[in-house]
């Protein structure tokens, strides 16, 4: 069929309103979409049908597939990139479960609300509360649901930043792909597979209000909008936005914060990009906070993207190491804050700032299976044969810096961090005056776009007009906004992602068929 | 001494003429549109010469010595030594790969689209280096005497993945049918189980690749829907370094 930019608009007011509107003008120029804002025409015939249509295929898009083919709906999973599972798939592998097995095996105190009073606190308390507090009562529950349902096998716990205690659930494969892959396994099994290189082009929003369908490009190739060919899938039941955030898109990101600008790098893969997101506002969707745009503190300039640092930064030196600024030689922050805090910190530092732990904190780094001889080999981790090197090397007064250790030794057999306050672990070792250190460079990375669709905690989007629930088109994942407020912590992700995927997976497959 | 070295040349030159004329008026000829050929004199020789190369009556680098004083009808790119050094270790190289063993087998190479006969597409665009040695009738095997993997001739990243596969008598049903006999209708993108019957599993590739720096590109921690051969490893148009896209891997890929 024609590809649908070249059919007439419905209303050539709004075309005509938007061309004089330079402001609206400027975006697109600077977004590159090829299409004006407007809504869809109806077409007459639908190129396939099915019940429901899922756009993305991470945590989220998958959890609401399940559930929706579970449910007996039939099912179109679309996935614009060629590999499946988004930036689900490359991530840490650490899901939060507030009040789990692991902890009480640990003699860890915790529970709902002592996560939901942690993610107000790094959301500034910005969070949109009825979205929070389900993530915080579901958390350890979703965990348990990967275990039993999916099967997916965890290594133990992680103490991620801004969090009260150790409540990370880590996968065995040490990647979201020790979820992601399961979850593929079990659609599989439920007859459903990602369509791959197949890109929402349209959400088609009827005159009575409901969304009714989409239409996609197949074969597309990313980033290119006119690549593929158009189709158009009726939704019987509903339409689930699973796509992501914006945080590879700099275009649409410099329209949040200008100061993100191309030249940041970014933890994201190429197609956390926000053309998704914005056909949801072109036909009416709601969206909230998108100025809040979070930077992971614990990534290095010695590599590109998310790279190895990471793991090494946040389950090594956040722990057992220190994190200080090269020009004082003292600590600037409490390594284990939450990302927002601590990469604010580090900028303040003019990115004058290095993470580093001794060899005690190392052998700790390789138990955990980290992978050390790998980032040394890269350069990203620096081995230095000294403490009195590793400051040489970074032009860290050395003075300053021994002493700095001396309180964070003296603060270690207190059992309290005077300094930061920070969270002492039960194993904490006092820092060595002698053998060998090692250090990583710090400079925030773009990670998590907090902003998005609004939403309910049925998943259901919400009318930028009436804020009422439009009807048939459900959100579900970073594309909604809400959540996490300010700033999201780590491990939080992996609970909203699945949580509200599975909400809309059911609440999409209870919908009365349209027509 | 360079002078009189000339006239030498010469005259073995006339020799060697004469040599291969009566080699290719009275040997076998090679039928159908199959271009190499498999009718050499040295039996242990796995594979076939290019038309153009004279007789190689003995299969030892010993005896070779006319090979490495002939003046052959091209000139070599740098030094005329190196590549009989190559074919030497290439003719005490055991059979390797599944992909060779398909060349031995002949699937049906009559419909491949190309047979080292460049111009046969490419016309009279330029596609080998100036002083090329002619390459009609060329096996990818043969290609690879000269063109070794990994070193700096390799010819990865320079030359399309059909083209190699087509040269190593790979047809291009092998990997477009159903059942290995007919061209499946429409042609799809074969599954990466099609690329492992020759290539061996992941682990395999892996053993192959563990070298290469800065990271092994076959041992992804990202799983299983990161490892398929066509996220990287394209036929029909330019190979892509998919790991790229978030890392700093700078490959040389085939």
């Amino acid at each position: 069929m024609a590809n649908s930019d070249d059919r007439p608009r419905q209303n050539s007011l709004t075309r005509r309103a938007l061309l004089g509107s330079g402001a609206i003008a400027g975006v697109a120029a600077t977004l590159g979409t090829g299409a004006m804002a407007a809504p869809r025409v109806m077409p007459d015939n639908w190129d396939e049908e099915v019940d429901i249509v899922i756009v993305g295929s991470g945590f989220a898009g998958l959890a609401a597939a399940h559930e929706a083919a579970k449910a007996g709906a039939s099912v179109a999973l679309l996935e614009k990139m060629r590999t499946p599972g988004g930036n689900s798939i490359i991530s840490g592998g650490v899901i939060a479960a507030a009040g789990s097995p692991l902890q009480a095996e640990q003699g860890i105190e915790d529970g709902p609300d002592v996560l939901l009073a942690d993610m107000l606190k790094a959301g500034l308390n910005l969070n949109h509360m009825a979205l929070a507090q389900k993530v915080s009562e579901q958390s350890a529950a979703i965990v348990q649901w990967t275990i039993d349902e999916l099967g997916v096998e965890y290594a133990g716990l992680t103490h991620m930043g801004g969090h009260a205690v150790p409540r990370a659930y880590s996968t065995a494969v040490g990647s979201g792909s020790g979820i992601v892959v399961p979850q593929l396994e079990k659609l599989k099994e439920l007859g459903v597979e990602p369509r791959m290189r197949t890109m929402l082009k349209h959400i088609i929003r009827d005159e009575d209000g409901r969304v009714k369908g989409v239409e996609v490009r197949e074969r597309y190739t990313h980033p290119d909008p006119d690549s593929g060919q158009s189709k158009t899938i009726k939704a019987r039941k509903a339409v689930v936005l699973a796509t992501g955030g914006f945080g590879n898109d700099p275009g649409f990101r410099m329209m949040q914060d200008p100061r993100l600008t191309a030249e940041l790098d970014t933890t994201n893969q190429p197609g956390a990009t926000s053309e998704a997101l914005r056909e949801a506002l072109n036909i009416g969707g709601m969206l909230v906070q998108p100025s809040w745009i979070q930077l992971g503190p614990w990534t290095s300039p010695d590599e590109k993207g998310m790279g190895l640092a990471p793991d090494f930064v946040q389950g090594t030196t956040a722990a057992y190491g220190l994190w200080i600024n090269t020009q004082t030689g003292e600590r600037f922050v409490n390594e284990l804050a939450d990302r927002k805090t601590r990469a604010d910190a580090i900028i303040a530092t003019g990115n004058k700032a290095i993470a580093f732990a001794d060899e005690q904190g190392v052998e700790h780094a390789r138990r955990r299976g980290s992978k050390v001889d790998r980032m040394l080999e890269t350069g990203v981790l620096m081995e230095y044969a000294s403490l009195e090197d590793m400051a040489s090397a970074h032009a860290v007064p050395v003075g300053p810096l021994k002493a700095t250790i001396e309180r964070f030794n003296a603060s270690v057999d207190a059992g309290a961090d005077a300094e930061m306050g920070r969270y002492m672990q039960a194993d904490q070792f006092k820092l060595a005056q002698e053998g060998a250190y090692y250090a990583v460079r710090l400079m925030p990375k773009i990670h998590h776009t907090m902003g998005g669709i609004a939403m309910n905690v049925d998943a259901q989007a919400l009318d930028v007009v009436t804020g009422a629930p439009i009807p048939g088109l459900y959100v579900a994942g970073e594309v909604a906004g809400g959540v996490h407020g300010a700033s999201r912590l780590g491990s939080c992700a992996y609970a909203d992602c699945l949580v509200f995927g599975r909400i809309a997976g059911q609440n999409a497959a209870a919908e009365e068929n349209w027509g | 001494m360079r002078l009189a070295r000339k006239p030498y040349l010469a005259a073995l030159a006339a020799v060697l003429l004469i040599v291969v004329g009566v080699a290719v008026a009275q040997g076998p000829v090679a039928t159908g549109p199959q271009t190499v050929r498999t009718d050499m004199s040295c039996d242990p020789l796995p594979r076939a010469l290019p038309e153009w190369h004279p007789p190689v009556p003995h299969t030892q680098r010993s005896d070779w010595p006319m090979c490495y004083t002939l003046a052959t009808p091209v000139s070599y790119r740098s030094t005329t030594m190196a590549p009989h050094d190559r074919l030497a270790d290439y003719l005490e190289m055991p059979q390797q790969s599944g992909i060779e063993l398909v060349a031995e087998t002949g699937e049906d190479a009559s419909i491949l689209p190309i047979h080292g006969d460049c111009a046969t597409c490419h016309k009279d665009t330029q596609v080998l280096s100036d002083g090329h040695v002619p390459t009609t009738g060329m096996s990818m095997a043969q290609c690879s005497t000269c063109h070794v993997p990994q070193s700096d001739l390799s010819l990865s990243g320079k030359m399309p993945l059909d083209h190699r596969h087509g040269l190593a008598g790979v047809s291009c049903a092998a990997c477009h049918s159903g059942d290995d006999t007919a061209l499946q209708e429409p042609m799809r993108e074969p599954p990466t189980e099609t690329c492992q019957v020759c290539h061996g599993s992941f682990d395999d590739l892996a053993a192959l690749t563990a070298d290469v720096m800065p990271t092994n590109p076959h041992s992804s921690p990202h799983g299983a829907p990161f490892a398929e051969c066509s996220l990287c490893h394209m036929q029909h148009q330019p190979s892509q370094n998919f790991c790229a896209d978030c890392h700093d891997f700078d490959f040389n890929l085939p």
